[in-house]
């Protein structure tokens, strides 16, 4: 569904990983890396708005660079750790821009459009919320509205940047199980960055992990915390302190 | 929601558009009756000759302010989405000052605003006086994100653009300088039919150009990050803004002089009032409502005897009405 | 305000009174100065003259009830006269004046006594040849900078009385106390032409011309009345100025300016609108006038060979007023004719120019309105 062959990420003509060849197929994958490491270029690189890399980069077998934006709209979609909406958008008002890609030039709604949409409120129970206004909502409800967003542009891949950065520890907890349920209805790809490693191995299927320039897929749960623990220098630390 | 919900709104506009454009026609400090304007209007003559003047130009005016207040409008409903911000504006972000400075340039220069040549200089000085502002807030956008502070540059080159014409007024003469003074009081009269044409013409075109923009603001309401990520393009995106709200701007400018508070009252007004999120759906509300203000404020103004300059019924209007709005958002803890 | 002018009256009395210290030595008056001719006044309100055995005062007064003040100034006749400090003090023989107004420089002129002028507020604005080439001669130092008074100008100029305006930022300056004696003109606010040529005798006064001021004001008081006299009213009408932006700004049918335009027998459209302040109309009343008003009497700055066809090119509607279609338009060009400034002191040459425009008298050369063609 998504890959890398002989990537390399450069920013500002500074190298700053590269990945050999990595195939993502579709379940819930955690982006993992230290600050600074590459994690939001490579989510980046991914939606397109990063040229600066060498190798290709592959959604459902064409390169990236081959989509036109529009359609790769149709491809991927994205959820920032913060949004903000102008304007009096009501929750629902958000979730009808994730079907922006398929509308017309005076942007449309058709029939199907409000169809996807109750679909996904159904989906991720947004009906408490969902015709409040944006702004009013809580961060954890704002955040769940985006994803819902994300889901009716109806994407084979999500990626979320650091979507729980702002969220307190219940709404951490719901979002993951938000993530959970979708990839269980869905054969979708959700790539999402954290920096919360110790649940992984209870969500994820495999790990992409970005450490000392280099970009290496985890798939085995049961290594998840040993190996990312080990490429931090964090196990000695630990140690220390014992 | 749906398209069906706005159309009261929309009917509301378009009906009080049209009663306000005959009100204009109809009364003014020339008494005339009905059947007189009527006659006049379909080609007939009057008693005294000055009238069918006196017609031509409130009708003139009337379409001037339809179009010049539509345009202001929708080209400050366009930059505040842009921006995101609900305090921008064609006047607040100094485009209409770039316009000025080019105004100004031509004017005090000696070349007057009579003839056709004259004309169309005086519109390309204002447009790439307008358009080089706009380039410049979006080059200083590029170091500034907070966008209050973009806000204050553009005030600041309003501040400068004004400086630099009172420099200018040093070497200009008496005839060019009074010129520019008469222009800089803003008004929509004077403009005859000939340039109303080009005028028209201009501002009908750059106004349906802008619902190329109808997708690329639905998506810009969620950031440029987003819009992006939803297939916009955004530099083109950034491309059709500057040149549609930096020309609709001008124009207006060059014809009408820096008309305020209707491209920042406006846009404001009308988010409060539209159900729809669809621009396709919001730039014609905007464009009339833009037009509705332009003709109160100028039938205010024509009540007056014209002794009431146009910038100010336009402030007494606009500038309660953007107070109203931020408090109103402030209420509910919306950020700029 | 009637409580104001009082206590501006009383107040001038008391400084009046305080000024006036007489020594107990013997006067000592010089013969050149006994011999000079009084001047009385005839017409003019907002001036006076005021003849002591020792001293000339002459007081400044406002009229009407727009603005309220009096100023004085004392010319010393006898040297042993001592006044209060406070009393502005000038001498007649060598005075140095400085000007806010070129109005100013056309009284002056007339006496020849522009020579005496130092210092002028707004140099270029003077287009009379005659005036700017003495001005230029004279090295006379501009004062103003975009309406403001250039103190360190003023200074340099250093003249023994400076005659301003009572109105705007010269009034609030605080002159005194820097040492430089003001005296308001406001010649501009009489009621009649005549009244503000009288003005003449107080500049004849100030540089010791009165007599010259005398003779000069009686032929053209009796040119201006002989020609008055034989104007034949008419009941033809005019309509003034030209539109700025969308409004046209008249004068009142009070002003002096309409008075004059009047007695070359023709009245004025706006007659009937009472008030002293300017008329103001909106375009579309002013057109609707046009049409039927007989004469249109325009002074305003344009190109030197303005004509007809530019008055039209500047409003296509222009060409419906009877004024136009007659042929009847009363133009001032304040580009080549001093209207402002010389006109002031030849009301007589400017009533010839309006009777010449509209027939009353057959032969004649116009030097400030004439007919557009």
């Amino acid at each position: 569904m998504l890959a890398f062959k002989q990537l390399e990420i450069k920013v500002s003509g500074r190298h700053l990983f590269a990945a050999e060849n990595v195939h993502i197929q579709s379940g819930i994958v955690a982006l993992v890396g230290r600050n600074g490491t590459g994690k939001s270029t490579l989510l980046k690189t991914i939606m397109g708005l990063n040229r600066e890399f060498t190798g290709e980069i592959k959604v459902s077998d064409k390169t990236i660079q081959s989509f036109h934006a529009a359609d790769l709209a149709k491809e991927i979609a994205i959820v920032y750790s913060k949004s903000s909406i102008f304007g009096n958008h009501t929750g629902r008002d958000v979730l009808m821009l994730g079907r922006l890609p398929y509308q017309n030039a005076f942007a449309k709604e058709t029939v199907a459009d409000r169809e996807q949409v109750e679909q996904i409120i159904d989906l991720l129970q947004l009906e408490k919320f969902v015709d409040q206004e944006f702004s009013v909502l809580s961060d954890g409800e704002k955040q769940l509205i985006m994803i819902g967003r994300a889901v009716v542009q109806d994407t084979k891949i999500i990626l979320l940047d650091e979507p729980a950065a702002f969220l307190d520890l219940v709404n951490r907890h719901q979002l993951m199980q938000v993530l959970k349920h979708i990839a269980q209805s869905t054969e979708k790809l959700i790539l999402f960055s954290t920096h919360q490693v110790d649940v992984l191995p209870n969500i994820c299927k495999a790990i992409l992990l970005i450490d000392q320039g280099r970009l290496q897929l985890l798939e085995n749960p049961k290594e998840f915390i040993s190996t990312i623990y080990d490429s931090f220098g964090m196990n000695k630390i630990e140690k220390d302190e014992v | 929601m749906s398209l069906r919900s706005d159309i009261p709104l929309f009917s509301v506009l378009i009906i009080g558009v049209f009663i306000l454009f005959w009100m204009n026609l109809l009364l003014g400090d020339v008494p005339m009756k009905t059947a007189d304007v009527f006659n006049i209007l379909t080609g007939g003559v009057a008693d005294n000759s000055a009238w069918s003047y006196i017609i031509e130009s409130r009708l003139n005016r009337s379409v001037v302010a339809i179009l010049a207040g539509g345009a202001l409008a929708v080209s400050g409903l366009i930059l505040q989405v842009f921006f995101r911000n609900p305090l921008a504006g064609p006047g607040v972000l100094g485009i209409t000052s770039g316009a000025s400075l080019g105004v100004a340039v031509v004017i005090l220069g000696g070349i007057t605003m009579g003839s056709f040549l004259g004309n169309l200089g005086v519109i390309m000085a204002g447009v790439i006086g307008a358009i080089a502002v706009l380039l410049l807030l979006i080059f200083i956008a590029r170091f500034i994100k907070n966008s209050v502070t973009l806000l204050v540059a553009g005030l600041m080159f309003g501040y400068f653009t004004a400086a630099l014409i009172n420099v200018l007024f040093l070497w200009a003469n008496e005839t060019d300088t009074r010129e520019y003074v008469v222009w800089g009081l803003g008004s929509f009269e004077g403009v005859n039919s000939t340039e109303l044409m080009i005028f028209a013409l201009l501002i009908v075109t750059l106004s349906l150009l802008c619902f190329l923009l109808v997708k690329p603001l639905n998506a810009l309401v969620a950031g440029v990050d987003y819009a992006a990520s939803i297939g916009i393009n955004i530099k083109t995106t950034r491309l059709f803004i500057i040149v549609f709200t930096g020309i609709l701007a001008a124009v207006v400018t060059v014809y009408c002089g820096p008309v305020g508070f209707i491209g920042i009252a406006v846009p404001q007004l009308v988010r409060v009032l539209v159900k729809s999120k669809n621009h396709a759906v919001i730039i014609p509300i905007v464009f009339f409502a833009g037009s509705f203000l332009a003709l109160s404020a100028d039938f205010i103004v024509r009540m007056s005897s014209n002794s009431l300059p146009l910038n100010t019924v336009t402030a007494i209007v606009g500038a309660p009405i953007i107070v109203w709005v931020i408090i109103k958002m402030n209420q509910r803890n919306v950020s700029f | 305000m009637r409580e104001l002018s009082l206590l501006a009256i009383l107040w001038s009395l008391i400084i009046l009174n305080s000024c006036v210290q007489h020594a107990d030595s013997e006067t000592s008056i010089t013969p050149n100065q006994l011999d000079q001719e009084k001047v009385s006044i005839e017409y003019a309100e907002g001036f006076d003259v005021v003849y002591e055995p020792n001293f000339i005062k002459v007081v400044t007064q406002s009229i009407g009830e727009n603005t309220s003040f009096t100023d004085s100034v004392f010319i010393i006749l006898d040297s042993t006269t001592i006044l209060d400090e406070s009393c502005k003090i000038i001498n007649q023989e060598e005075i140095r004046l400085a000007c806010q107004s070129s109005t100013h420089l056309a009284f002056l002129n007339e006496l020849n006594q522009l020579s005496q002028v130092v210092g002028l507020c707004g140099l270029e604005y003077v287009n009379n040849p005659e005036i700017s080439e003495v001005i230029k001669e004279n090295e006379v130092i501009e004062l103003c900078m975009t309406d403001q008074i250039q103190l360190e100008n003023l200074f340099q100029c250093n003249p023994d009385l400076f005659l301003i305006y009572p109105f705007g930022s010269s009034q609030n300056n605080d002159y005194a106390s820097k040492g430089i004696h003001t005296l308001l003109i406001a010649e501009y606010l009489e009621k009649s032409q005549l009244a503000r040529l009288e003005w003449i005798k107080l500049f004849g006064v100030l540089t010791g011309k009165s007599k010259e001021a005398n003779a000069y004001f009686e032929s053209v008081k009796q040119a201006y009345i002989e020609q008055k006299e034989a104007t034949v009213p008419t009941d033809k009408t005019f309509i003034m100025n030209l539109p700025f932006q969308d409004q046209w700004f008249m004068p009142s049918s009070k002003s002096v300016g309409v008075e004059l335009i009047e007695d070359a027998g023709i009245s004025y459209y706006y007659s009937g609108e009472k008030g002293t302040e300017n008329i103001s109309h909106s375009n579309e009343q002013v057109w609707n006038d046009g049409v039927s008003a007989d004469y249109w009497v325009i002074i305003a700055r344009r190109e030197a060979n303005y004509g007809l066809a530019d008055l039209i090119a500047e409003e296509s509607v222009y060409k419906e007023f009877l004024s136009v279609q007659n042929h009847q338009v009363i133009f001032c060009n304040t580009a080549t004719a001093d209207y402002f400034s010389k006109g002031v002191v030849e009301p007589h040459i400017i009533l010839k120019d309006l009777c010449y425009a509209t027939g009353q008298i057959e032969s004649h050369t116009p030097q400030y309105f004439f007919l557009l063609e």
